[in-house]
């Protein structure tokens, strides 16, 4: 049986290929008649299935295709030493006395399979790729906290401290702007001090004081919000967004981090009503 | 996939496992999830065996070869350099696409972001050491790697065109690092690209070599330019190139195979590509599990290292105008830095780096024995070791305590507390610097045990350059240490001495230490004393 296949004649090609056909569905139905049994070490290279059944009975490649929960067992003991014994060991564990060498080939079921415990190599695995999404998990934590972006105080953003309380302007004085915090600041009376977002509600121009009027008025599409930030009329959806104002010991600040959506426009004390 | 005949021929339960073994299937390219139980239990494949299948059906193994011949997967046979170097290329992309989130390359912004990065962003300190100790590793690696591959003859026929994109490997690589070395724009990183770009200048003919400096640097001297393009070649070209190369070269490595241990074949022969079944290592797991496992080892290595030990320099920011003292180029150029200090800017910058490239390129084609045996290559072998033995002799020559002395007080001082860099004395730190003044020759006793031992360390130097140094005659020194601001200490270096015709000379330096600067030494244990446990307010 040392000629490959491709050496052979014809003939001598289909007597082979059929001896081997026998061969292979003799073991099959002895397998089937005793599923349960341990398979004798088979002979098959890896990857050319047809020219390895003919290959040495002894051959050192040995590759054990199936066994049952407790050989299985016993196979993972042996099989935990040197990646180059791909199953070698197994087959050396396992070995019982069917000696006739014939190839067997067993096939689990998906029941078996599932029933076999865990061996010491598998559960090791496991745990390493564990540590390893572990690490992962951490890293990408790691990388996120490294991009989210570092507000400044006096960057927008961050905070700004506006002054002193007894420095801010009279409650009937026109708001002061804030051009690095984006903000307008006005002392509203009986609420204290308020910051409102430099922003229009609607499409996002920047709004502009007229002092004439003594309300904000946006130059993009006519929205108009009274001096303290409401919404008159226009087209904005709601009134003027405000910053969160705390007045700490004294000191107001301002946390250009910290936005309150203004009201609706429908529920806008100051709304223009239809004539 | 009908679903109302699947789920009627087996239980709902069988039908949506089928399908999502069927799915795992597909995203493994042909390993259910039996197959992958059975690999990581260290079982034989099922029939048909599907272990292959990744590698002819996939993309990312395609290339890589399904099987390895036993010998070779020997860790001491090849150590994994290349393994290993690859890898560190694919960590220094991820922590280098990392920091490009907070630098920006231009001169205005370079030098405080790197602050900002080092003190302002959360894991900013750790990405950049990593990055740095990376790239260093790396340096190391490549070339370790082509040591292993010399040592083994493994650039031998057919091998010879595998050797030759190496070297343009570790040309590509020592750029990699020569062009991120400026980027962080300080003194050290300035004035080493100045020195780099300069030699670029001295290609021959003239007008060559002047179109090569003005092409790297994009303007007379390194600025704004300067650093766009270095930051580009970095950032874009260069590991481009490098990409390229490296698949060009391990393609060529799996389509010939590692070659044997020379004592497993005869003289001459190659059968690394026709391993006999029994001496086959499957990718699929075996090999994948042990390189995984290399990989993840060198990783915490890296990581616990850069953490606990290492930390990238950063000097002053860039000053054009001034040169600081003992300018060194990196490490793996001290080599070249020592050439240039005994020969010609052309010869030793240009012509003998030149030639080395070109003679290490052609290695392989030069070399004419069949042997990849130790003992038959003894020529061969003797000559590499002397070339290394060489290159360190070059490199220590590099290193700016050879030839380069400037006057005995300028290195007297120098030493003890130098103008970039760390130092004996800002290493002691702030709290170990007493006020008061000391002179070298009254007896120095300050009260402060690592203060003395740099008022002596000062003083004998002192001494020793009075006796060996003709022009500094009856030399002494004053150290004077004083409270400048409320967490500021000034100190002051005066030395005095005697010209050879009499007449008084001096030499003052004056420098400032705050009580927050933290200077920590660079490869010793990172000293976190500084980090007190907060206080308990006592009404102050």
């Amino acid at each position: 049986m040392a000629d490959k296949l491709a050496d052979l004649s014809p003939e001598e090609k289909e007597k082979r290929i059929a001896d081997m056909k026998a061969k292979m569905q003799a073991s099959a139905q002895k397998t089937k008649a005793v599923p349960g049994a341990a398979a004798p070490p088979a002979s098959a290279a890896k990857a050319e299935p047809v020219v390895a059944a003919s290959a040495a009975t002894t051959a050192t490649a040995a590759v054990v295709v199936a066994a049952t929960p407790p050989e299985a067992k016993a196979a993972g003991a042996p099989t935990s030493n040197g990646a180059a014994t791909n199953g070698a060991a197994a087959a050396v564990a396992l070995a019982p006395s069917v000696g006739n060498g014939e190839p067997v080939i067993v096939v689990e079921t998906p029941e078996q399979q599932a029933k076999k415990a865990m061996n010491r190599r598998e559960f090791l695995t496991y745990a390493w790729g564990g540590a390893l999404a572990l690490l992962a998990v951490e890293a990408g934590v790691g990388t996120f906290f490294f991009m989210y972006p570092r507000f400044k105080a006096g960057e927008f953003g961050g905070s700004f401290v506006v002054g002193p309380e007894a420095s801010l302007p009279p409650t009937d004085a026109a708001p002061s702007p804030f051009v690095a915090g984006k903000f307008w600041l006005v002392n509203v009376a009986e609420e204290g001090p308020k910051a409102l977002y430099m922003v229009c509600t609607h499409l996002g121009c920047l709004y502009k004081w007229a002092q004439s009027n003594n309300r904000f008025e946006c130059p993009c599409h006519g929205s108009k919000f009274d001096r303290e930030g409401y919404y008159i009329e226009g087209p904005a959806p709601r009134s003027l967004d405000t910053f969160l104002v705390t007045v700490d010991a004294g000191m107001v600040t301002v946390d250009t981090g910290k936005k309150t959506l203004g009201e609706p426009a429908v529920d806008s004390p100051a709304r223009a009503v239809p004539v | 996939m009908a679903v109302q005949p699947e789920v009627e021929k087996k239980s709902i339960l069988r039908a949506v496992t089928d399908a999502a073994d069927d799915v795992f299937t597909r995203i493994t390219a042909g390993i259910p999830a039996a197959e992958v139980r059975r690999m990581l239990r260290g079982e034989a494949p099922g029939r048909p065996n599907p272990r292959l299948k990744p590698h002819s059906e996939a993309f990312l193994l395609h290339i890589k070869p399904t099987y390895y011949h036993e010998s070779v997967t020997k860790f001491t046979h090849t150590f994994r350099l290349g393994l290993i170097s690859t890898y560190l290329f694919f960590l220094e992309t991820i922590t280098g696409l990392i920091l490009m989130i907070w630098y920006a390359p231009t001169p205005e912004r370079a030098y405080t972001d790197m602050i900002r990065l080092l003190s302002n962003v959360p894991f900013g300190q750790l990405m950049r050491d990593l990055h740095r100790l990376g790239a260093e590793l790396m340096v190391v690696a490549v070339t370790l790697h082509m040591v292993r591959t010399y040592l083994t003859g493994s650039y031998k026929a057919p091998r010879q065109f595998t050797w030759f994109t190496g070297v343009i490997l570790l040309v590509l690589t020592l750029f990699l690092s020569f062009s991120g070395y400026l980027l962080p724009w300080d003194q050290l990183a300035y004035w080493a690209v100045t020195i780099g770009t300069s030699m670029a200048e001295a290609v021959p003919p003239k007008v060559v070599g002047e179109t090569i400096n003005l092409l790297a640097r994009g303007a007379p001297d390194i600025g704004a330019n300067g650093l766009m393009r270095f930051y580009l070649l970095h950032v874009l070209f260069l590991p481009l190139v490098l990409f390229l190369f490296f698949f060009v070269h391990y393609y060529k490595v799996v389509h010939f195979g590692i070659s044997l241990p020379s004592d497993e074949e005869e003289v001459g022969q190659d059968t690394a590509n026709k391993v006999p079944a029994d001496r086959r290592v499957y990718f699929l797991p075996d090999v994948f599990i042990d390189e995984s496992a290399l990989l993840i080892f060198i990783t915490a290595l890296i990581v616990a290292a850069t953490a606990l030990f290492f930390t990238a320099p950063l000097e002053s920011i860039a000053n054009p105008q001034s040169t600081p003292l003992h300018t060194v180029a990196p490490w793996y150029f001290y080599w070249l830095q020592g050439l240039l200090k005994i020969a010609d800017k052309s010869i030793a910058g240009v012509y003998i780096p030149g030639i080395l490239l070109v003679l290490l390129m052609g290695i392989p084609y030069l070399d004419r024995n069949p042997s990849r045996r130790g003992r038959d290559r003894r020529v061969a072998i003797i000559s590499g070791v002397v070339a290394g033995i060489v290159i360190i002799i070059l490199s220590w020559m590099g290193t700016p305590y050879y030839a380069v002395q400037g006057a005995p007080a300028v290195e007297i001082v120098q030493e003890l507390m130098p103008e970039e860099g760390m130092g004996p004395v800002r290493e002691m730190g702030y709290a170990h610097l007493p006020i008061g003044v000391y002179d070298t020759r009254t007896n120095l006793e300050s009260g402060d045990a690592e203060f003395d031992e740099v008022l002596h360390e000062f003083s004998v130097a002192i001494e020793e350059f009075g006796k060996t140094d003709k022009s500094f005659n009856e030399p002494y020194g004053i150290v004077t240490v004083s409270q400048e601001q409320p967490q500021l200490k000034r100190i002051t270096w005066d030395i005095f001495w005697l010209s050879p015709d009499g007449k008084e000379e001096t030499y003052k330096r004056i420098f400032f230490v705050h009580e927050n600067a933290l200077y920590w030494e660079q490869y010793g244990l990172k000293d976190f004393s500084y980090v007190r446990p907060p206080q308990p307010a006592e009404g102050k």
